[in-house]
């Protein structure tokens, strides 16, 4: 069942990373409706840009462009 | 997507792979414990599956990644004060390349001078199931992470419900 409960900030390292696809380990972290509503103003991310190495800001890359689109994913 | 992201680039929309943790980790592509490992790991993503866009490596704690419900392959459209538009749980070409138009079509309406303001709308899309290519990609990660899918869903899926 997805977790309902609110946001408090990033699970720890390890439950995150988890080593196994088990419900116990993968359920948890299904908290699509935790993310924050449309419209609202967001905290901001820095990322590793894979291309270059450097570090980019999530609030940067949007006044890029009028839309940004980001999907959220991995190899696996 | 790449092919959505090319679409759109010359509508002026910016298009981003966000790399988060592993969702099926196996013996082949194991867990992160360290964020070098995570770069290599999106590097091979980049090689193995081809994505044309640009990278982005989220933190190893992924704290973006978590902030937006931390779901394996959601997808979020951004607009340029950065605040969202559009998010789904899962990702799918058609329905993001939907958003955008609609999106695009306001700015137009805007821009002809139309008052217009936003309201909040839910709303089921469909995307077409594709087996065979969720268990290629599943295999790259190794024997165990088709083991632990299969373990969780049962080898007969996507019969039932996901």
């Amino acid at each position: 069942m997805p977790n309902t409960e609110p946001y408090k900030g990033p699970d720890s390292l390890a439950n995150y990373n988890y080593a196994e696809f088990t419900a116990e380990n993968f359920e948890p972290l299904m908290r699509f409706e935790q993310g924050p509503p449309p419209g609202s103003l967001l905290r901001d991310f820095s990322f590793i840009s894979l291309d270059s190495g450097e570090s980019v800001s999530m609030q940067e890359i949007c006044r890029r462009h009028p839309l940004s689109v980001f999907e959220f994913g991995s190899v696996t | 997507m790449n092919e959505v992201a090319g679409r759109f680039a010359e509508r002026e929309v910016g298009s981003y792979f966000i790399y988060t943790n592993e969702a099926h980790p196996g013996e082949l592509i194991p867990h992160h414990t360290c964020l070098a490992q995570k770069l290599a790991q999106a590097r091979m993503m980049q090689e193995r599956i081809g994505d044309t866009r640009p990278i982005l490596v989220d933190t190893l704690e992924g704290d973006c990644h978590q902030y937006f419900g931390s779901m394996p392959n959601m997808t979020w459209i951004l607009n340029r004060a950065g605040r969202p538009q559009y998010a789904s749980d899962w990702t799918d070409s058609g329905s993001v390349a939907n958003a955008l138009e609609y999106y695009l079509g306001v700015a137009i309406q805007r821009r002809g001078g139309a008052n217009v303001t936003g309201f909040n709308v839910r709303r089921l899309d469909y995307r077409a199931r594709n087996r065979e290519r969720f268990f290629e990609v599943l295999e790259l990660g190794g024997r165990a992470a088709v083991e632990q899918f299969e373990a969780m869903f049962g080898p007969r899926w996507p019969e039932g419900d996901e």
